[in-house]
């Protein structure tokens, strides 16, 4: 082949979408790994080919992702002496293949200068090591012919069957040789970005956490897809719940809301849904021969996008997630292909998405049951209590006198039930919208009577009397804003949690509260003589559904949410709870602020330590 | 206020209904009844607009519920599954009779249902069902009618 049928030498910049202050289609973390997989891989690669083809020299360029021009990264058959005072630089050294072309091409004689001036090789390079012909093969995108990922040059030995014009049989030989090297390369650009991804899964999950409804982790996942792959629109779409669509729940870019409906029953998006697959949309002209399914038609030409299933831990696929670039000029030249990298990306985002909602699904229909549960509880609860009071007052006026005291003992029942209630409230819904009513208070009157008589019945079913709780100092607080209701809960559990677990001698039993007023808070501290707090656990007591290892083996009924929600009420009250000592005696302390005395608390910033 | 009548406003409510017959509202209203006050029980919103609208003798109080079927009135408008018809069906009692102060009784416990009813002007207090039996509601009712200092 003739000189002047070498094209243009220009080879940088290969891509010119390939934006340099964007840092190119990879996001900036993936830069360091994608040059070091490059440049391992590509070594591995020439040094195969130089002992398997009998070559004198092979030499590698591949794209640099930064600057889009192809980087010497390889080179095999020069000893390193040699090497070390050798600088090929694509400036001044032809890498071979141009982008226009992109075919195998043979170079009859690299001494020669190519006509700009720019050599094949250095000269002195040349000399040493004898070149004369010279193969060059690209390495090219398989998702997208037109990106030249690298450039392999060949350096034929004198007997090889390379050193002369090539004939089919080893064009097509080369051909693979470079297409087996892209596959290579992809894959293992594939893992990196696999492992990128996920990283960026566990920031789906930190930025997910917290989020109750779909639209808002659809919006999450949306730019972070769009940071990912850096795209400039992002739409996901989910099942609808009779499982014959798909709607946009979320996105970013604003290209769907304009232009396309929100329940998709047709379109790529619906299609990639309906087929369970990705789908690569690539805005290019040469896309006859590729084997991807082609979305955008050719009235769409300045679009490029991605769209890929979301599939739940079946595999069943559960939405879509839709990457699209548009130009910004109408020759579309700075639209930036996607490639099976992104396409890998995304995927393992979805993936991780996909079973996210899965468990948001499960624990959202576990709250619409309780949410029911509780509702449908509250009205038999509501007239249980009104039918007591109502035959109470009844007796009272027929001056009806029962042998014991059955409305006390139901009374104390339907109060259980009340507060089981105000617990599963606590449960279903966050703490923090519980509606909470502030009533200046006498501490020991209001709070610390009536919790001591709800735990009467469990104090007489362990042989316990209610004088085994004494309490002293609670007479000198002032009233305190408080929700008295679950204020009240709030030291019933702590006295119950002592009761449930004491199992020493009856007599023996004793608990003792004790208020101190301090310079910036009530202190209100809870001692007892029971079984004590394990070490290691003195803060995992405090979460919720976590119950102490000594709690596991006994026959004691609980869920370990006594605690969890003693705190979050004394949280609400701007206040803390902790725990002081383990064991002899186990303490408890309350704080709550001296401000209580003056007025509720903010609650703007009560229990913020929390969230 | 010399006026010693009650409305009632709740779904639970089944007209004409004694006890044994499913009817727990009746508890909340005889405990009204037992205290002299007059009681009118109403349903939902349709029969608690048609109370108001036509020339009736004045309420002390309303005690209104949140959570209840939309009815006719509110057919056309989102009441989120009726968990808002209470607050609508306020407005349009604010308008008819300002002056009545409105004792909200309810099974409804989220706080921004409960925070914004705590804004109104003529909802003097707002009770949780499970924590008022019908004698706590009658005290609330007495406070409400009690003299201003």
């Amino acid at each position: 082949m003739a000189h002047d049928s070498v094209p243009d030498t220009q080879i940088a910049p290969v891509c010119p979408w390939w934006d340099a202050q964007k840092g190119g289609c990879y996001a900036p973390e993936r830069l360091i790994s994608y040059k070091l997989s490059v440049q391992q891989l590509v070594q591995k690669f020439t040094d195969s080919l130089l002992r398997d083809w009998g070559c004198r020299l092979v030499t590698a360029w591949s794209l640099d992702p930064v600057g889009g021009i192809l980087v010497l990264t390889a080179v095999s058959g020069a000893d390193k002496a040699l090497l070390a005072a050798v600088h090929l630089d694509c400036a001044k050294h032809l890498s071979g293949v141009t982008v226009d072309e992109r075919v195998v091409k043979y170079f009859k004689d690299v001494r020669e200068p190519y006509p700009d001036g720019r050599q094949f090789g250095d000269r002195d390079l040349i000399k040493a090591l004898g070149l004369r012909s010279m193969i060059s093969v690209p390495v090219l995108n398989t998702a997208n012919p037109n990106q030249v990922l690298s450039v392999i040059n060949l350096f034929p030995q004198s007997g090889s069957p390379l050193n002369q014009e090539l004939t089919p049989f080893y064009g097509r030989q080369l051909e693979a040789v470079g297409d087996h090297l892209a596959i290579k390369l992809e894959t293992c650009l594939m893992d990196a970005s696999v492992a990128f991804a996920n990283r960026l899964r566990i920031d789906l999950i930190k930025l997910g956490a917290g989020k109750r409804y779909p639209e808002r982790q659809c919006k999450v996942v949306a730019r972070l897809v769009e940071k990912a792959v850096e795209c400039n629109a992002v739409g996901v779409f989910l099942e609808t719940p009779d499982e014959k669509g798909i709607e946009l729940l979320a996105d970013v870019g604003g290209v769907y809301r304009q232009d396309r409906p929100r329940n998709a029953a047709s379109g790529p998006a619906y299609a990639v849904w309906k087929s369970n697959r990705e789908v690569l949309s690539l805005d290019l002209r040469q896309e006859k021969d590729l084997d991807v399914e082609v979305i955008c038609s050719n009235t769409q030409e300045h679009l490029t996008g991605a769209h890929i299933a979301l599939r739940d831990v079946e595999g069943k696929p559960r939405g879509v997630i839709s990457c699209i670039n548009r130009s910004s000029d109408s020759s579309h030249q700075q639209i930036r292909p996607f490639t099976f990298e992104d396409v890998a990306i995304v995927s393992a985002i979805g993936q991780a998405f996909a079973q996210q909602m899965e468990i948001l699904l499960a624990d959202r229909q576990r709250l619409e049951s309780l949410t029911k549960l509780a509702h449908e509880l509250r009205v038999p609860v509501v007239a249980f209590r009104a039918v007591l009071e109502r035959l109470q007052t009844e007796c009272a006026r027929s001056k009806y006198v029962f042998p014991y005291n059955h409305f006390e003992e139901m009374t104390i029942y339907t109060d259980v039930m009340r507060r089981l209630l105000t617990e599963l409230d606590f449960i279903r819904l966050d703490p923090a919208r519980i509606p909470m009513e502030f009533k200046a208070t006498p501490f020991l009157a209001v709070i610390v009577q009536p919790a001591r008589r709800f735990v009467e019945p469990l104090l007489r079913k362990k042989g316990l009397a209610v004088g085994q709780i004494r309490h002293e100092g609670l007479d000198g607080f002032p009233r305190l804003y408080l929700d008295q209701a679950l204020m009240t809960q709030t030291v019933f559990n702590l006295l119950d949690n002592a009761i449930k677990y004491y199992h020493g001698d009856r007599r023996a039993f004793h608990m003792m509260i004790t208020g101190t007023v301090l310079s910036d808070c009530y202190e209100i501290s809870f001692q007892d003589n029971g079984p004590g707090v394990p070490k290691g656990l003195e803060e995992q007591i405090f979460e919720f559904g976590v119950r102490g290892h000594a709690a596991h083996g006994d026959d004691v009924a609980g869920e370990g949410i006594g605690l969890w929600f003693a705190r979050e009420v004394v949280r609400r009250h701007g206040g803390s709870l902790e725990l002081r000592r383990n064991a002899n005696p186990t303490e408890f302390v309350m704080c709550l602020p001296r401000s209580l005395q003056y007025r509720p608390p903010d609650l703007a910033t009560a229990g913020e330590e929390e969230s | 206020m010399d006026s010693k009548r009650v409305l009632l406003v709740d779904d639970e409510i089944v007209p004409g209904a004694i006890p044994g017959e499913g009817n727990y509202m009746w508890y909340y209203a005889q405990a009204l009844r037992d205290a002299g006050f007059e009681v009118v029980e109403v349903t939902g919103p349709d029969a608690a607009l048609e109370t108001l609208d036509k020339p009736h003798e004045p309420f002390c109080v309303i005690t209104l519920d949140i959570m209840m079927p939309p009815g006719k009135t509110f057919a056309e408008t989102d009441t989120q599954q009726g968990l808002r018809t209470g607050l609508l069906l306020l407005d349009k009692i604010t308008v008819l009779c300002p002056q009545v102060p409105v004792l909200v009784l309810t099974n409804v416990n989220n706080a921004k249902t409960v925070g914004e009813l705590r804004g109104r002007p003529n909802v003097k207090a707002v009770l949780f069902k499970p924590d008022y039996t019908p004698y706590m509601l009658v005290e609330e009712v007495r406070k409400v009618l009690e003299p201003v200092g």
